[in-house]
This record gives structure tokens, sequence and C-alpha cells, in this order.
């Protein structure tokens, strides 16, 4: 059967980059919208009527959203190749742990840093830092969150590291000096071809950055 | 208890204008910026532990910062920072526990190895309250998380009931968490009707037995100047509008590439 895999998303996406991850991973090929967040198309808002939001993958004419959801999807469909999780139950729910963490504080802190100003950036960059730092205590000295193989956690955060390179870049804060270890899972991670070709140039982010920025101080 | 009475005449501020004060000539100076809570927790101890004459205090605009400062002081160019004994270090929670160990005065810590161990975890949670109480300012309903916070300081308290303070007694737990809390209580109060002490005994408490602590009332600036600063910052709308994006659909481009 011809498959029919379709993603909406953003350039800029974390979400959208797990699921194109998360698919190349599965050396899947897969047909790419992209959306306009200030006018979404009639095919977004069918798709995700409860969250309007992207990424979505539609997978043979049905909506998946939610990233995470899609990423399981993903490993549950194509089962013969690279999976995401362990079989392990408690190994499983470890991870998914985790990667709701990334969600749940990683995300809103780093959200701060780009969009606030004053103490709540600086408090929200203190925040970051220290959630990175845990996940470090996670990933102690495996080559990924979930042993040998790139898996579920590491899909979960590796789409935020363009954003430590910019921060580097920046000036603001160094995650290279704060979270060594971590550091060397991430080259370790874009050296993967699905994720150098899933992940936008950083130059691209610094400038996003910068004019965010702009906007904000004025 | 508190110490240094006499309310100080407060030095004025340096602005891009100022000339640097000499550098690195034997005074303890402690930079600071008169609103900015990080630079209220050092500047507390301070006078906590009487070290007004030992300390100097050399407040900076932030908005207009001197460019000494950056480039000759404090490269971090944040405050507060501590110029003391030829070196620079900043970081206000550092600094608090710098300052305890190399100054005179009223000690910052109890004694006691439970209580100790108690303020780390304290500390170590003030960078989550903060970050989480901030990100709440710009929604107009005060979200879920906020209550979660301060549930969490007001069981925190309830630990020791040898004092109505963090570790019984006030310590740099308290004046860790004091510029934070009097600013989330006074913008929720003002522009969301809500009031964190509400239903929170202990904390409420605790804000009343803060105001009693005079190295702490002599560093309070006019409320009503914080929140319109808040206001400024964090309440009109600020979200970034992307540039628009190119308004039509990318054909179906069957390949692993993106666009």
């Amino acid at each position: 059967m011809v498959e029919s895999i379709h993603i909406l998303s953003t350039w800029k996406s974390l979400f959208g980059h797990r699921v194109q991850i998360a698919l190349a991973e599965k050396g899947v090929e897969f047909e790419y919208t992209k959306e306009d967040l200030s006018n979404k198309s009639p095919l977004l808002l069918q798709s995700n009527p409860v969250h309007k939001k992207i990424p979505v993958l539609i997978h043979n004419g049905r909506p998946i959203c939610e990233s995470l959801i899609i990423v399981e999807y993903i490993d549950e469909v194509w089962t013969d190749r690279s999976p995401f999780l362990p079989k392990d139950p408690y190994q499983r729910a470890n991870a998914r742990f985790w990667a709701d963490y990334v969600d749940k504080k990683v995300y809103p802190s780093w959200v701060g840093i780009l969009r606030s100003t004053g103490e709540a950036r600086e408090a929200a960059r203190k925040e970051f830092i220290e959630c990175l730092k845990l996940l470090e205590g996670e990933l102690k000295d495996k080559p990924f969150f979930g042993g040998d193989t790139f898996g579920f956690l590491d899909i979960a955060l590796i789409t935020f590291s363009g954003w430590f390179y910019v921060y580097k870049i920046d000036g603001y804060f160094n995650v290279e000096e704060e979270c060594p270890t971590l550091m060397r899972w991430v080259r370790r991670c874009r050296e993967r071809e699905s994720v150098s070709k899933m992940l936008p140039e950083t130059s691209k982010l610094y400038d996003f950055m910068v004019s965010t920025r702009k906007k904000l101080e004025t | 208890m508190a110490t240094g009475k006499l309310q100080e005449v407060l030095p004025p501020v340096l602005d891009s204008t100022s000339e640097q004060p000499t550098l690195f000539d034997g005074t303890t100076r402690m930079y600071v910026t008169y609103t900015c809570p990080y630079a209220q927790r050092t500047w507390i101890a301070r006078n906590y532990k009487g070290l007004q004459d030992k300390i100097k205090l050399v407040p900076i605009n932030l908005q207009n910062r001197p460019t000494w400062y950056k480039e000759k002081v404090y490269p971090g160019n944040k405050v507060p920072s501590l110029e003391h004994n030829n070196e620079v270090k900043g970081e206000s929670l550092d600094l608090l526990k710098y300052i305890d160990s190399n100054f005179e005065g009223p000690a910052l810590l109890p004694d006691d190895p439970a209580k100790e161990e108690f303020a780390e975890e304290l500390l170590s949670y003030s960078d989550t309250f903060n970050s989480v109480n901030y990100r709440s300012f710009p929604q107009e309903t005060v979200p879920d998380e906020v209550g979660a916070t301060c549930d969490h300081l007001e069981s925190a308290l309830s630990k020791f009931d040898d004092g109505p303070f963090f570790l019984g007694q006030f310590s740099m737990v308290d004046i860790a968490y004091a510029p934070f809390i009097e600013r989330f209580q006074n913008f929720f109060l003002e522009l969301r009707k809500y009031d964190i002490a509400t239903g929170r005994p202990k904390l409420a408490a605790w804000i009343e037995e803060l105001k009693k602590i005079d190295a702490y009332t002599q560093t309070v600036q006019d409320p009503k100047v914080l929140l319109e600063g808040y206001k400024k910052r964090y309440l009109h709308d600020r979200r970034a509008i992307s540039k628009p994006s190119i308004i039509r659909r990318v054909p179906l481009c069957r390949s692993l590439s993106q666009e």
C-alpha cells in the first residue's frame, strides 16, 4: 500500500523537529507543509480542532497530534527498525517521565529566556540551567538517555540543542560550561543524519532570537 | 536581632555618565541596583550583619549602566556583585554564603545539620519559585502553579516550630525569598486581586514578621514604583510577531529535507 505521511509544522518548532527526527530515524519519507501560525490552514484546523497546534502528523488521512504522542505512534507503526523505547515497562515509564519533564519544565523556561526581560528572564535562565543539570544527572555516562541507542528521550530533548549554541554565541550563558556531559551528548546526537538534517541551522535560530529581543527591548 | 536602627543615607545612583570609583583600594564594595530583588538579598545580608561601615553600597542604574562596570568591575554585568580582597564575585545566593563566612556579625545560618540541609533545599527551590511566578505575570488569571509554589513554602514553614521563619530563626533563606515574595504578593494583589497569603496562615505570619526586621525594611523600595516597572515590562503584548511567513503551502515535497 502506498502510504501517505504528511507533517504540518513550522521551521523552528521544537516539537515539530521531534516528529521529523523520529521519521528520519525510521527511514520514512514524508511530505511537509509549512504552516503560518497567524493564518492557520483549513487542513490544520480540521486535523487538530481541539488544540489547533502544530505539529500534526497525518498518516493515511488520519491525524495524530501532540509531539511526544506522535513520536510514540511512529515507534509503534514502524516497529521493524530503530526502536525508540526499551521493552521493559519500567524503563519505558522512566523515559516517558523525563520526556514529560522536558515539556513541563524545560520548555517553559526556554520560552522565558526567549521572550521575557529583566528579572523574569534571569529567573527563567536559572531554572533552565537547573533543569538541564537534572537531566544531565539522569544521563550519567551513558552514550544516550536510553543506553546504547538513540531513543525517545534523546528525541524529546535534542531539539533544544540549537538554542544552546545560540545563547553561547550570544554570550548569555554557556551550556558547555554548566553541563559538559550533556554537551557531549548533544554533539553525539547532532552527528546523526536524522538530527543534522532535521534541525534548523543555528544561524537562523540566532537571527530569530536577535529579532525577538529587539522587539522586546523597544 | 536587627542592628543598625538608624536609617543610613543611601548613596546616589551611578550611571553611564558617572566616573568609576577607585577599584581594589581595599574598600569592600557591594554593587547593587536599588530596585533589583537579587541585589536586595545581599543588601539585606549586609544590613543584618551590621556591615554598613565595612561594605560600601554602590548603586548603579541598570537601564543606563556605567560602561566601566562591565569592563573593569564585573564582566557578568549584573548586580549584585561584591568587591572584596581584590576580587569581584557575583551570584546573589553565593554572595549570601560568602558574606556569612567572611564577615563578622550575626550568623545567617544556624549551626544545625538538619536546618542546614533544609536551607540548601529551599535555596535550590528559589529559582523555580521565581521562574513560575514571573512567567505567570502576563496571564489574566493566576494559574494553579503559582498557588502550588506558595503551598510549597507554606508547608516548608511548618517544618521548624522554634520561630516564624523558614529555619525557625531568621536566616539567609528568608533573605533569599523576601524580595521576591514582596514583589509577587504586591503584583498579584494589585493587578489580579489574588493574595498569595490567603489560606496560607504560616506564609501570612512570615510576611508580617519580616516587616519587623529592620535590615529588611531598610531595603524596601516604593511598591508603586516596582509595580509600574513590572507593568511596563511584562504586561503589554510583547509576543514577538514573527515576520509573516510565506503564505502558501509548500507543495508536497517527497524528501527528507525540510522546506
